[in-house]
Protein backbone atom coordinates (compact mmCIF):
# COMPACT_ATOMS: atom_id res chain seq x y z
CA UNK A 1 0.00 0.00 0.00
CA UNK A 2 1.29 3.20 -1.37
CA UNK A 3 -0.57 5.57 0.89
CA UNK A 4 2.68 8.16 1.18
CA UNK A 5 0.96 10.55 -1.79
CA UNK A 6 -1.52 12.89 -2.87
CA UNK A 7 -4.48 13.14 -0.59
CA UNK A 8 -4.54 10.83 1.94
CA UNK A 9 -1.46 11.45 3.28
CA UNK A 10 -3.04 12.27 6.89
CA UNK A 11 -3.27 7.91 6.87
CA UNK A 12 -0.59 6.51 8.88
CA UNK A 13 1.57 4.42 6.15
CA UNK A 14 2.94 0.95 6.49
CA UNK A 15 5.93 0.57 7.67
CA UNK A 16 7.41 -0.78 4.29
CA UNK A 17 6.45 2.59 2.55
CA UNK A 18 7.31 4.72 5.43
CA UNK A 19 10.63 3.13 4.96
CA UNK A 20 10.69 3.49 1.51
CA UNK A 21 9.91 7.49 1.57
CA UNK A 22 12.72 7.97 4.50
CA UNK A 23 15.82 6.08 2.15
CA UNK A 24 14.40 8.64 -0.41
CA UNK A 25 14.69 11.25 1.91
CA UNK A 26 18.25 10.27 3.18
CA UNK A 27 19.03 10.07 -0.79
CA UNK A 28 18.03 13.68 -1.11
CA UNK A 29 20.01 15.11 2.10
CA UNK A 30 22.92 13.13 0.93
CA UNK A 31 23.36 14.59 -2.28
CA UNK A 32 22.53 18.38 -1.16
CA UNK A 33 25.52 17.46 1.57
CA UNK A 34 28.00 16.36 -1.48
CA UNK A 35 26.97 19.37 -3.56
CA UNK A 36 27.69 21.41 -1.18
CA UNK A 37 24.72 22.52 0.40
CA UNK A 38 25.01 24.45 4.04
CA UNK A 39 23.86 22.09 7.35
CA UNK A 40 20.96 24.29 7.99
CA UNK A 41 19.44 24.19 4.64
CA UNK A 42 19.85 20.48 4.38
CA UNK A 43 17.96 19.78 7.80
CA UNK A 44 15.41 22.42 6.51
CA UNK A 45 14.63 21.14 3.37
CA UNK A 46 14.17 17.22 4.99
CA UNK A 47 12.25 18.33 7.64
CA UNK A 48 9.61 20.66 5.19
CA UNK A 49 9.62 17.20 3.04
CA UNK A 50 8.79 14.95 5.83
CA UNK A 51 5.61 17.51 7.34
CA UNK A 52 4.48 17.80 3.74
CA UNK A 53 4.29 13.80 3.51
CA UNK A 54 2.96 13.72 6.79
CA UNK A 55 5.31 13.11 8.81
CA UNK A 56 6.97 14.41 12.40
CA UNK A 57 10.17 14.85 11.50
CA UNK A 58 13.18 14.98 13.50
CA UNK A 59 16.69 15.77 12.13
CA UNK A 60 19.74 15.80 12.48
CA UNK A 61 22.88 16.75 10.00
CA UNK A 62 26.54 16.79 10.31
CA UNK A 63 28.94 16.77 7.82
CA UNK A 64 29.09 13.06 7.05
CA UNK A 65 25.89 11.69 8.59
CA UNK A 66 22.35 12.43 8.51
CA UNK A 67 20.22 11.16 11.37
CA UNK A 68 16.29 11.17 10.97
CA UNK A 69 13.25 9.88 12.49
CA UNK A 70 9.91 9.89 11.39
CA UNK A 71 6.77 9.67 13.21
CA UNK A 72 3.43 9.16 11.44
CA UNK A 73 0.89 9.35 14.36
CA UNK A 74 -2.33 9.78 11.46
CA UNK A 75 -4.93 12.68 11.88
CA UNK A 76 -3.95 15.98 13.72
CA UNK A 77 -7.29 16.15 15.86
CA UNK A 78 -6.27 12.59 16.84
CA UNK A 79 -8.97 10.56 14.77
CA UNK A 80 -8.48 8.26 12.06
CA UNK A 81 -5.59 6.55 14.49
CA UNK A 82 -6.81 3.42 14.28
CA UNK A 83 -3.57 1.88 12.43
CA UNK A 84 -1.74 3.05 15.63
CA UNK A 85 1.05 5.53 15.10
CA UNK A 86 4.29 4.27 13.38
CA UNK A 87 8.16 5.49 14.44
CA UNK A 88 11.12 4.88 11.72
CA UNK A 89 14.60 6.21 11.88
CA UNK A 90 17.72 5.69 9.60
CA UNK A 91 21.15 6.75 9.73
CA UNK A 92 23.21 7.31 6.31
CA UNK A 93 26.62 8.09 6.45
CA UNK A 94 27.57 10.54 3.76
CA UNK A 95 30.94 10.35 1.66
CA UNK A 96 33.06 13.15 1.48
CA UNK A 97 32.54 14.83 -1.91
CA UNK A 98 33.52 18.79 -1.47
CA UNK A 99 32.70 19.53 -4.82
CA UNK A 100 30.41 22.42 -4.58
CA UNK A 101 27.85 22.37 -7.76
CA UNK A 102 25.22 24.95 -7.37
CA UNK A 103 23.26 23.25 -11.03
CA UNK A 104 22.37 20.03 -8.89
CA UNK A 105 21.57 21.98 -5.84
CA UNK A 106 19.43 23.97 -7.27
CA UNK A 107 17.65 20.72 -9.10
CA UNK A 108 17.00 19.30 -5.94
CA UNK A 109 15.47 22.36 -4.09
CA UNK A 110 13.31 22.46 -7.33
CA UNK A 111 12.33 19.29 -6.86
CA UNK A 112 11.36 19.82 -2.59
CA UNK A 113 9.55 22.62 -3.52
CA UNK A 114 7.71 20.69 -6.00
CA UNK A 115 7.00 17.89 -3.67
CA UNK A 116 5.97 20.09 -0.61
CA UNK A 117 3.45 21.94 -2.55
CA UNK A 118 2.09 18.79 -3.71
CA UNK A 119 3.59 15.31 -2.97
CA UNK A 120 4.29 13.16 -5.95
CA UNK A 121 4.12 9.59 -5.46
CA UNK A 122 7.62 7.80 -4.13
CA UNK A 123 8.06 5.61 -7.22
CA UNK A 124 7.95 9.43 -9.18
CA UNK A 125 10.00 10.92 -6.47
CA UNK A 126 12.71 7.99 -7.02
CA UNK A 127 12.62 8.43 -10.47
CA UNK A 128 13.25 12.14 -10.37
CA UNK A 129 16.00 11.82 -7.92
CA UNK A 130 17.71 9.27 -9.92
CA UNK A 131 17.56 11.67 -12.82
CA UNK A 132 19.42 14.24 -10.62
CA UNK A 133 21.69 11.85 -9.46
CA UNK A 134 22.57 11.05 -13.01
CA UNK A 135 23.07 14.46 -14.51
CA UNK A 136 26.61 14.91 -14.59
CA UNK A 137 28.73 17.41 -15.15
CA UNK A 138 30.23 18.98 -18.16
CA UNK A 139 34.22 18.19 -18.45
CA UNK A 140 34.26 21.26 -21.34
CA UNK A 141 32.46 23.63 -18.68
CA UNK A 142 34.63 22.47 -15.65
CA UNK A 143 38.03 23.03 -18.07
CA UNK A 144 37.07 26.41 -19.34
CA UNK A 145 35.87 27.94 -16.22
CA UNK A 146 39.67 26.18 -14.58
CA UNK A 147 41.17 27.51 -17.29
CA UNK A 148 39.93 31.10 -16.89
CA UNK A 149 40.30 30.77 -13.28
CA UNK A 150 43.78 29.68 -13.34
CA UNK A 151 44.59 32.58 -16.48
CA UNK A 152 42.95 35.37 -14.44
CA UNK A 153 44.17 34.72 -11.05
CA UNK A 154 47.93 34.34 -12.67
CA UNK A 155 47.72 37.94 -14.07
CA UNK A 156 46.04 39.14 -11.23
CA UNK A 157 49.12 38.62 -8.89
CA UNK A 158 51.30 40.48 -11.76
CA UNK A 159 52.23 37.72 -14.06
CA UNK A 160 52.48 38.07 -17.90
CA UNK A 161 49.75 36.86 -20.00
CA UNK A 162 52.33 34.22 -21.33
CA UNK A 163 51.99 33.21 -17.44
CA UNK A 164 48.51 33.04 -17.13
CA UNK A 165 48.67 31.31 -20.80
CA UNK A 166 50.71 28.65 -18.89
CA UNK A 167 48.65 28.25 -15.78
CA UNK A 168 45.73 27.92 -17.83
CA UNK A 169 47.42 24.89 -19.32
CA UNK A 170 48.12 23.55 -16.19
CA UNK A 171 44.76 23.54 -15.14
CA UNK A 172 43.89 21.07 -17.90
CA UNK A 173 46.31 18.60 -16.05
CA UNK A 174 44.56 19.51 -12.70
CA UNK A 175 41.23 18.47 -14.15
CA UNK A 176 42.26 15.81 -15.85
CA UNK A 177 44.31 14.40 -12.47
CA UNK A 178 40.90 15.31 -10.70
CA UNK A 179 38.77 13.15 -13.42
CA UNK A 180 41.21 10.12 -13.25
CA UNK A 181 43.15 9.78 -9.80
CA UNK A 182 40.51 11.95 -8.01
CA UNK A 183 37.62 9.08 -8.46
CA UNK A 184 39.85 6.55 -6.80
CA UNK A 185 41.38 8.67 -3.60
CA UNK A 186 41.01 7.41 -0.61
CA UNK A 187 42.54 9.76 1.57
CA UNK A 188 42.27 13.84 0.69
CA UNK A 189 45.11 14.63 2.33
CA UNK A 190 47.26 12.45 0.39
CA UNK A 191 45.52 13.38 -2.58
CA UNK A 192 45.88 16.90 -2.44
CA UNK A 193 49.83 16.54 -1.52
CA UNK A 194 50.61 14.28 -4.63
CA UNK A 195 48.23 16.69 -6.83
CA UNK A 196 49.98 19.59 -6.01
CA UNK A 197 53.24 17.94 -6.11
CA UNK A 198 52.29 16.67 -9.64
CA UNK A 199 51.61 20.18 -10.25
CA UNK A 200 54.10 21.63 -8.98
CA UNK A 201 56.91 19.79 -10.71
CA UNK A 202 55.47 20.12 -13.76
CA UNK A 203 55.03 24.31 -13.62
CA UNK A 204 58.64 24.08 -11.74
CA UNK A 205 59.93 22.25 -15.14
CA UNK A 206 58.86 24.42 -17.65
CA UNK A 207 60.41 27.39 -15.61
CA UNK A 208 63.40 26.38 -15.75
CA UNK A 209 63.00 25.28 -19.52
CA UNK A 210 61.94 28.32 -20.82
CA UNK A 211 62.73 30.77 -18.27
CA UNK A 212 60.04 33.29 -19.69
CA UNK A 213 58.05 32.15 -17.42
CA UNK A 214 57.67 33.44 -14.08
CA UNK A 215 57.59 30.55 -11.53
CA UNK A 216 55.23 32.51 -8.91
CA UNK A 217 52.90 33.76 -11.12
CA UNK A 218 51.98 30.51 -13.03
CA UNK A 219 52.34 28.33 -9.46
CA UNK A 220 49.79 31.05 -7.90
CA UNK A 221 46.77 30.69 -10.52
CA UNK A 222 47.10 27.15 -9.85
CA UNK A 223 47.29 27.29 -6.12
CA UNK A 224 44.08 29.40 -6.33
CA UNK A 225 42.59 26.89 -8.22
CA UNK A 226 43.66 23.69 -5.87
CA UNK A 227 43.51 25.40 -2.63
CA UNK A 228 40.62 24.90 0.23
CA UNK A 229 40.11 28.91 0.81
CA UNK A 230 36.40 28.70 0.18
CA UNK A 231 36.01 25.66 2.35
CA UNK A 232 37.39 27.67 5.64
CA UNK A 233 35.09 30.12 4.82
CA UNK A 234 32.16 28.73 4.64
CA UNK A 235 33.50 26.50 7.81
CA UNK A 236 33.26 29.64 9.63
CA UNK A 237 29.94 30.67 8.08
CA UNK A 238 28.69 27.49 9.70
CA UNK A 239 30.10 28.05 13.08
CA UNK A 240 28.40 31.29 13.19
CA UNK A 241 24.37 30.40 12.60
CA UNK A 242 25.11 27.32 15.11
CA UNK A 243 26.57 24.64 13.29
CA UNK A 244 29.39 24.38 15.46
CA UNK A 245 30.23 20.86 15.41
CA UNK A 246 30.06 20.74 11.46
CA UNK A 247 31.70 23.98 10.98
CA UNK A 248 35.06 22.82 13.01
CA UNK A 249 34.97 19.15 11.50
CA UNK A 250 35.36 21.11 8.21
CA UNK A 251 37.80 24.20 9.44
CA UNK A 252 40.25 21.30 10.56
CA UNK A 253 39.80 19.37 7.21
CA UNK A 254 40.31 22.47 5.21
CA UNK A 255 42.87 23.49 7.52
CA UNK A 256 44.86 20.07 6.63
CA UNK A 257 44.19 20.14 3.20
CA UNK A 258 45.70 23.79 2.87
CA UNK A 259 48.97 22.14 4.69
CA UNK A 260 48.85 19.39 2.37
CA UNK A 261 49.35 21.76 -0.59
CA UNK A 262 52.06 23.49 0.97
CA UNK A 263 53.56 20.25 1.43
CA UNK A 264 53.12 19.39 -2.07
CA UNK A 265 53.98 23.02 -3.63
CA UNK A 266 57.24 22.68 -1.09
CA UNK A 267 58.36 19.59 -2.67
CA UNK A 268 57.80 20.57 -5.97
CA UNK A 269 59.88 24.01 -5.79
CA UNK A 270 62.75 22.40 -3.55
CA UNK A 271 62.98 19.95 -6.41
CA UNK A 272 62.97 22.30 -8.89
CA UNK A 273 64.73 25.51 -8.05
CA UNK B 1 44.46 57.77 -8.47
CA UNK B 2 43.53 54.29 -9.98
CA UNK B 3 46.61 52.74 -11.73
CA UNK B 4 46.60 50.40 -14.74
CA UNK B 5 47.70 47.58 -13.07
CA UNK B 6 45.01 47.96 -11.12
CA UNK B 7 42.74 48.01 -13.82
CA UNK B 8 43.90 44.93 -14.93
CA UNK B 9 43.42 43.26 -11.73
CA UNK B 10 39.95 44.48 -11.24
CA UNK B 11 39.61 43.13 -14.68
CA UNK B 12 41.25 40.15 -14.19
CA UNK B 13 38.96 39.25 -10.96
CA UNK B 14 36.27 39.46 -12.35
CA UNK B 15 37.12 37.20 -15.05
CA UNK B 16 38.41 34.80 -12.42
CA UNK B 17 35.43 35.08 -10.36
CA UNK B 18 33.21 34.07 -13.60
CA UNK B 19 35.70 30.97 -13.84
CA UNK B 20 34.91 29.64 -10.63
CA UNK B 21 31.26 30.43 -10.77
CA UNK B 22 31.72 28.15 -14.11
CA UNK B 23 33.23 25.41 -11.83
CA UNK B 24 31.10 25.64 -9.61
CA UNK B 25 28.04 25.17 -12.20
CA UNK B 26 26.05 28.12 -11.39
CA UNK B 27 23.34 29.01 -12.82
CA UNK B 28 24.02 30.95 -16.49
CA UNK B 29 21.74 34.33 -15.32
CA UNK B 30 24.16 33.91 -12.65
CA UNK B 31 27.15 34.54 -13.92
CA UNK B 32 27.02 37.92 -14.65
CA UNK B 33 25.86 39.33 -11.25
CA UNK B 34 28.75 36.87 -9.70
CA UNK B 35 31.43 38.22 -11.73
CA UNK B 36 30.61 41.51 -10.65
CA UNK B 37 31.00 40.54 -7.33
CA UNK B 38 34.54 39.60 -7.69
CA UNK B 39 35.00 42.77 -9.07
CA UNK B 40 33.69 45.22 -6.26
CA UNK B 41 35.11 43.07 -3.44
CA UNK B 42 38.45 43.52 -5.18
CA UNK B 43 37.52 46.96 -5.78
CA UNK B 44 36.46 47.66 -1.74
CA UNK B 45 39.75 45.94 -0.92
CA UNK B 46 41.81 48.40 -2.94
CA UNK B 47 40.11 51.31 -1.56
CA UNK B 48 40.40 50.33 1.89
CA UNK B 49 43.73 48.83 1.83
CA UNK B 50 44.94 52.45 0.09
CA UNK B 51 42.99 54.89 2.44
CA UNK B 52 44.42 52.90 5.18
CA UNK B 53 47.47 50.49 3.82
CA UNK B 54 45.91 47.57 5.57
CA UNK B 55 45.62 44.45 4.05
CA UNK B 56 43.53 43.10 6.98
CA UNK B 57 40.81 46.36 6.96
CA UNK B 58 40.61 46.03 3.23
CA UNK B 59 40.27 42.18 3.66
CA UNK B 60 37.35 42.91 5.47
CA UNK B 61 35.55 45.38 3.61
CA UNK B 62 35.83 43.19 0.67
CA UNK B 63 33.85 40.49 2.33
CA UNK B 64 31.39 42.52 3.87
CA UNK B 65 31.06 44.02 1.06
CA UNK B 66 30.49 40.05 -1.01
CA UNK B 67 28.07 39.35 1.55
CA UNK B 68 25.68 42.24 0.99
CA UNK B 69 25.76 41.75 -2.79
CA UNK B 70 25.25 38.45 -2.73
CA UNK B 71 22.28 38.76 0.09
CA UNK B 72 20.87 41.23 -2.75
CA UNK B 73 21.07 39.03 -5.77
CA UNK B 74 20.12 36.14 -3.82
CA UNK B 75 16.76 37.87 -3.19
CA UNK B 76 16.70 38.66 -6.88
CA UNK B 77 17.21 35.70 -8.43
CA UNK B 78 15.73 33.39 -5.94
CA UNK B 79 18.78 31.39 -5.18
CA UNK B 80 20.79 30.97 -1.93
CA UNK B 81 23.47 33.42 -0.93
CA UNK B 82 26.04 31.29 -1.49
CA UNK B 83 25.90 30.90 -4.62
CA UNK B 84 26.72 34.54 -5.43
CA UNK B 85 29.06 34.77 -2.37
CA UNK B 86 31.64 31.76 -2.75
CA UNK B 87 32.19 33.19 -6.28
CA UNK B 88 32.24 36.59 -5.76
CA UNK B 89 34.90 36.11 -2.69
CA UNK B 90 37.87 34.09 -4.34
CA UNK B 91 39.50 37.25 -5.47
CA UNK B 92 40.19 37.91 -1.98
CA UNK B 93 42.06 34.34 -1.08
CA UNK B 94 45.42 35.44 -0.23
CA UNK B 95 46.78 32.90 -2.83
CA UNK B 96 50.18 35.14 -3.26
CA UNK B 97 50.66 34.86 0.67
CA UNK B 98 50.17 31.08 0.74
CA UNK B 99 53.02 31.09 -2.08
CA UNK B 100 55.38 33.13 -0.50
CA UNK B 101 54.63 31.57 2.97
CA UNK B 102 55.81 28.29 0.89
CA UNK B 103 58.59 30.16 -0.82
CA UNK B 104 60.22 31.20 2.08
CA UNK B 105 60.08 28.37 3.80
CA UNK B 106 61.76 26.55 1.13
CA UNK B 107 64.89 28.79 0.86
CA UNK B 108 65.52 28.57 4.32
CA UNK B 109 63.98 32.23 5.13
CA UNK B 110 62.29 31.73 8.37
CA UNK B 111 61.59 35.23 9.60
CA UNK B 112 59.48 35.81 5.77
CA UNK B 113 58.24 32.46 6.17
CA UNK B 114 55.98 33.73 9.32
CA UNK B 115 55.49 37.05 8.19
CA UNK B 116 53.95 35.53 5.25
CA UNK B 117 51.82 32.99 7.30
CA UNK B 118 50.58 35.29 8.85
CA UNK B 119 49.34 37.57 6.25
CA UNK B 120 48.03 34.24 4.82
CA UNK B 121 46.20 33.16 7.96
CA UNK B 122 44.92 36.88 9.04
CA UNK B 123 43.69 37.62 5.68
CA UNK B 124 41.84 34.56 5.59
CA UNK B 125 40.42 35.15 9.14
CA UNK B 126 38.90 38.51 8.13
CA UNK B 127 37.09 37.17 5.32
CA UNK B 128 35.80 34.85 7.62
CA UNK B 129 34.27 37.44 9.76
CA UNK B 130 33.10 39.86 7.10
CA UNK B 131 31.18 37.14 5.54
CA UNK B 132 29.82 35.34 8.66
CA UNK B 133 29.04 39.03 10.17
CA UNK B 134 26.86 39.75 7.16
CA UNK B 135 25.03 36.42 6.81
CA UNK B 136 24.37 36.44 10.78
CA UNK B 137 23.18 39.70 10.74
CA UNK B 138 20.57 39.01 7.81
CA UNK B 139 19.31 35.44 9.55
CA UNK B 140 18.70 37.60 12.97
CA UNK B 141 16.76 40.18 10.80
CA UNK B 142 14.30 37.08 9.39
CA UNK B 143 14.24 35.65 13.20
CA UNK B 144 12.79 39.07 13.72
CA UNK B 145 10.44 39.48 11.31
CA UNK B 146 8.93 35.88 12.11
Amino acid sequence: MDNLSGKDMRLVPDYASGERFLELLLDLGEMMLQSGAEIGRVEDTLSRLARAYGAIPDVYVIVFSIVVTLRFTGNDTGKNTSAGSISITQTRRVDDRDSIDFMRLDQLNDLSRRCCRQPVALDKLSGELARIHKGKGNVRYLLLGSMMGAFSFSVFFGGSVLDGLAAALFSVLIVFIQNSLGRYSVNRILYTMIVSAIVGIGIGILCRAAPVFNRPMVMIGDIMLLNPGVTMINAVREMMVGNTISGEIRLIESTTWALALAAGFMLAIHLTA
Amino acid sequence: MITVKEIIQLFMAACGSMGFAIIFRIRKDSLFPAAIGGLGAWFFYLLVSKARGDYMAASLAGAIFCSLWSEFWARRKKQPATVFLIASVIPLIPGNALYQTMNSLVSGQFHDAWRWGLVTILTMVFIAIGTSLVSALFILKDRVRE
